[in-house]
């Protein structure tokens, strides 16, 4: 199932400049430790929003991981079982399901954000608005899926009850998306490239309902969150914050170069169309560099909030924050990007 | 079980009055009931407490709120002025956003604990003030592509940074909110299983002190209850032992000491009885003797073997012969009786036939009842069995009952029935007598004892017949008893085994 990627195939693909040239690894990296282990487990789904990890591996292998291996996982799913499981380190995933976990039980640690908004929900003309979803028929991949946490979550925000009110529909996205498309069912929420392809079928069958990129108040709050696995985290805080500020170096790289890095994740064969990638990575502008900015623990509160009030978690925000996060390694990052 | 045992011996060792226990107890449970109380009125305090920080969190998100939504309104509207480019509606934006401090000044009151962020957002809105003036006066002077410039670079970014503060005051209000009412929860579900357990321990101990306590009360009243008992029933070799150190310990001692007081006292006058009896027999023995003389030699006198006696000296005879035969009558009833109570009086026992006891008392007493033309009946089948018993002291019961009742009848009958039944013959002797009261009858059975004295004159009689025939049917393992009833006769009764012995000592 692992795919041990080829290094060198990564440097051909990297434009000649190479990002970490861009944007330089602070010096102080140079005179931190090197990292307690050189092999670095990160997932490959397919998935666009995720493309910093992806892109991460030059600079990973500039803060000492030779040995970078990426997991082939065929869903989002595989990302929460695989980082508690500690058959992968350190992975990006949506804050919705990772918060789910944490209460759960799973041994993961929450260590930053990693990109704002990036679903949109699409519906059929008889769905103007969230409020509208009563009675209404839902596709969504699985009933304790990503997406189906965000519908609930943005129901719930608006007064709906996504239990009673929603009549949901376990399907694929490439299904649900024909469905919505024939207006067989009523909303369908999507990620990159799943938004680009619908928008490509030019029909007018259906709108986009929220776009969690611009729309209050999804878009002030991050969409995926970089996650590790608890005993790497703690074994390796020196290879883990090497990690993560990769990934995060690797973030302001894609939000530059969105051209390069879609011909990137087209050629490593994380997405097939380049025009879906491009489009995706355009509209996500400004959202991989949020993690400056950005209070990642705000968006774990308000998702927190929101989750408790649809039932799906009982812990309280503070609780989920005490037992799943640690922004040591991005606090001292931040402070390294100042100084 | 063990464990209970001990404490009720624990407390009935305890030196102190039953008073001063019961006292204890009700106030070790008062005490904690005063504890609980006490831990209610601490949950009410702790609940009162919460409510307060739930209203003061509740105040603070609405505050959070509505600077959240005046910020939203103000940076819409700043964008709105910048594009319109009216002097009025600049100076109109200017001054709305200058007076939005006042609901800044709001928060600094409600965000103690988020003094950082508060600086934060402070420190951002005098910025975007700064900048926002910056940009209006540049659009005032003409400038508009450097005003256009100033606000996408600093006011956008500065605007957007305020929103994200706001929503992020709100959302650590409401997860504060969320941690308060989940810690009044917890705090609800600890209160309440101290108050239970409280509760519980209250009436658990309530039950253990009244259990121990009562336990040590009734243990040792049931004993000197059993003692006192056997001592009625003449016991009183035994000892009644509590541990108590209490009232009851004491009345236990007493209960002891009077016992051996009975004791030795009982064993006087058993001492002093036998020596009665033994003197009555011996003296009835001894008086016997010489009346028997006198009673031989008066029927010698009187048969003439002396010579013939006068008219008037025969009529003296036969008074004398009938008194010494009377007071024959009455020494041998006292030395049945002294030998009973003496102990010496034992039954012979053989084989007899009821209906010839029956028989033999009806050819003893049919003269009188002749005499006294009183019917006498006898009801008995004809198949009586055989029984075991001293055929001549039943003779002597169911004589006494029948001349008994020949001698109170004066017009009627007098019926014998008999039955046997269960192993056991049945007598009764039925007389249409005067009948006895209530009171009457319960002394009957007692030595020297008759139903009514001014009778007893008129009838003669000793008063020690049917006390001696209770002691001879009982000896047999019998019992006797009367049904009466005034103005409607007599029933007497007596059940004995068919197979009957000397049942029981009488000494």
């Amino acid at each position: 199932m692992s795919m041990i990627q080829n290094r060198r195939r990564f440097l051909a693909t990297l434009s000649s400049a190479g990002a970490a040239g861009l944007i330089g690894v602070p010096q102080s990296s140079a005179q931190e430790a090197p990292p307690e282990t050189t092999t670095l487990r990160l997932i490959q789904a397919p998935t666009i929003c995720q493309a910093a990890q992806f892109m991460a591996d030059e600079f990973l292998r500039r803060e000492g991981f030779t040995n970078v291996q990426y997991i082939k996982k065929p869903g989002a799913k595989g990302i929460e079982t695989a980082l508690a499981s500690g058959e992968a380190d350190i992975n990006m995933h949506f804050n919705a399901r990772i918060i789910i976990r944490v209460e759960a039980g799973d041994p993961i640690v929450i260590l930053a954000g990693g990109h704002l908004g990036c679903f949109e929900l699409f519906s059929t003309d008889r769905v103007r608005s969230i409020r509208d979803l009563k009675g209404k028929t839902v596709a969504v991949l699985e009933l304790d899926s990503a997406q189906h946490a965000f519908i609930a979550i943005m129901a719930a925000h608006v007064g709906l009850d996504p239990r009673k009110d929603i009549n949901w529909v376990a399907q694929s996205p490439v299904e649900s998306m024909r469905q919505l498309a024939d207006g067989k069912i009523d909303a369908f929420l999507g990620f990159p490239p799943q938004p680009q392809q619908l928008r490509a079928m030019k029909t007018k069958s259906f709108h986009v309902v929220v776009n969690s990129m611009m729309d209050r108040p999804w878009s002030q709050y991050f969409c995926c969150m970089v996650v590790g696995n608890q005993e790497f985290v703690k074994k390796h805080p020196v290879a883990t914050k090497r990690a993560l500020r990769a990934i995060l170096n690797a973030s302001d790289v894609v939000d530059r170069e969105p051209e390069r890095t879609a011909r990137f994740l087209v050629d490593r064969g994380f997405t097939e169309n380049y025009d879906y990638a491009l489009d995706a990575l355009t509209e996500m502008k400004m959202a991989f560099t949020a993690w400056r900015e950005y209070d990642p623990e705000d968006t774990i509160r308000f998702y927190a909030l929101r989750l408790r009030d649809v039932g799906m978690i009982k812990s309280s925000p503070n609780e989920i924050i005490a037992a799943g996060t640690d922004w040591r390694f991005l606090n001292e990052i931040k402070r390294e990007l100042k100084g | 079980m063990q464990m209970m045992s001990s404490l009720v011996g624990l407390v009935s060792r305890v030196p102190a009055r039953v008073q001063v226990k019961l006292l204890a107890a009700f106030l070790a449970i008062q005490v904690l009931l005063i504890v609980m109380g006490a831990v209610g009125l601490q949950v009410l305090s702790g609940v009162n407490q919460r409510t307060d920080e739930l209203i003061k969190l509740q105040s603070k998100i609405e505050a959070y709120r509505r600077v959240q939504h005046d910020t939203t309104i103000q940076l819409y509207s700043v964008s709105s002025a910048l594009l319109s480019s009216d002097g009025r509606t600049l100076d109109s934006t200017l001054r709305q956003l200058n007076q939005f401090g006042y609901d800044a000044d709001r928060l600094q009151f409600v965000a103690k604990d988020e003094v950082e962020l508060l600086v934060r957002f402070r420190q951002d809105y005098d910025r975007f003030i700064d900048v926002v003036t910056q940009v209006v006066e540049l659009i005032r002077g003409g400038r508009a592509a450097e005003a256009r410039q100033m606000q996408l670079a600093q006011a956008g970014p500065l605007a957007d940074r305020l929103e994200r503060l706001t929503n992020q005051l709100v959302n650590k209000a409401e997860a504060d909110m969320v941690a308060s009412i989940e810690a009044s929860k917890q705090a609800y579900a600890t209160s309440q299983t101290v108050v239970i357990a409280f509760a519980l321990a209250s009436i658990l101990l309530a039950l253990i002190l009244g259990y121990a306590i009562s336990w040590s009360l009734i243990g040792p009243v049931t004993a000197i209850d059993a003692r006192l008992s056997q001592i009625a029933a003449g016991d009183f070799k035994g000892r009644v032992e509590v541990a108590n150190r209490d009232e009851l310990g004491a009345l236990a001692a007493n209960v002891n000491k009077m016992c051996e007081e009975l004791g030795r006292l009982y064993q006087q006058l058993a001492e002093a009885s036998q020596h009665k009896s033994q003197f009555l027999a011996n003296m009835s023995h001894e008086l016997r003797t010489p009346l028997n003389a006198i009673l031989g030699y008066t029927e010698l006198i009187a048969d003439g073997v002396y010579g013939q006696p006068s008219e008037k000296m025969s009529g003296v005879l036969k008074r004398l012969e009938s008194n010494g035969k009377h007071l024959l009558g009455l020494i041998n009833d006292v030395l049945d009786l002294s030998k009973i109570e003496a102990g010496q009086l034992v039954l012979d026992l053989s084989d007899f036939s009821l209906k010839d006891i029956i028989q033999t008392v009806v050819s003893a007493v049919e003269p009188l009842a002749e005499e006294k033309k009183i019917e006498l009946k006898i009801e008995a089948p004809a198949n009586l069995p055989p029984g075991r018993g001293d055929e001549r002291r039943l003779t002597q019961v169911l004589l006494n009952l029948v001349g008994n009742a020949i001698k109170f009848t004066d017009v009627g009958e007098v019926v014998i029935t008999a039955s046997v039944a269960d192993g056991s013959f049945n007598l009764a002797v039925r007389d249409t007598g005067p009948g006895i009261s209530d009171t009457d009858r319960g002394k009957l059975f007692q030595e020297f004892q008759q139903a009514d004295n001014s009778i007893t004159r008129k009838k003669g009689g000793t008063g020690l017949g049917l006390a001696i025939s209770r002691r001879i049917i009982e000896m047999h393992g019998g019992r006797i008893w009367v049904e009466s009833q005034l103005g409607h006769g007599s029933t007497f009764s007596f059940t004995i085994p068919t197979k009957g012995g000397q049942k029981i000592s009488l000494a």
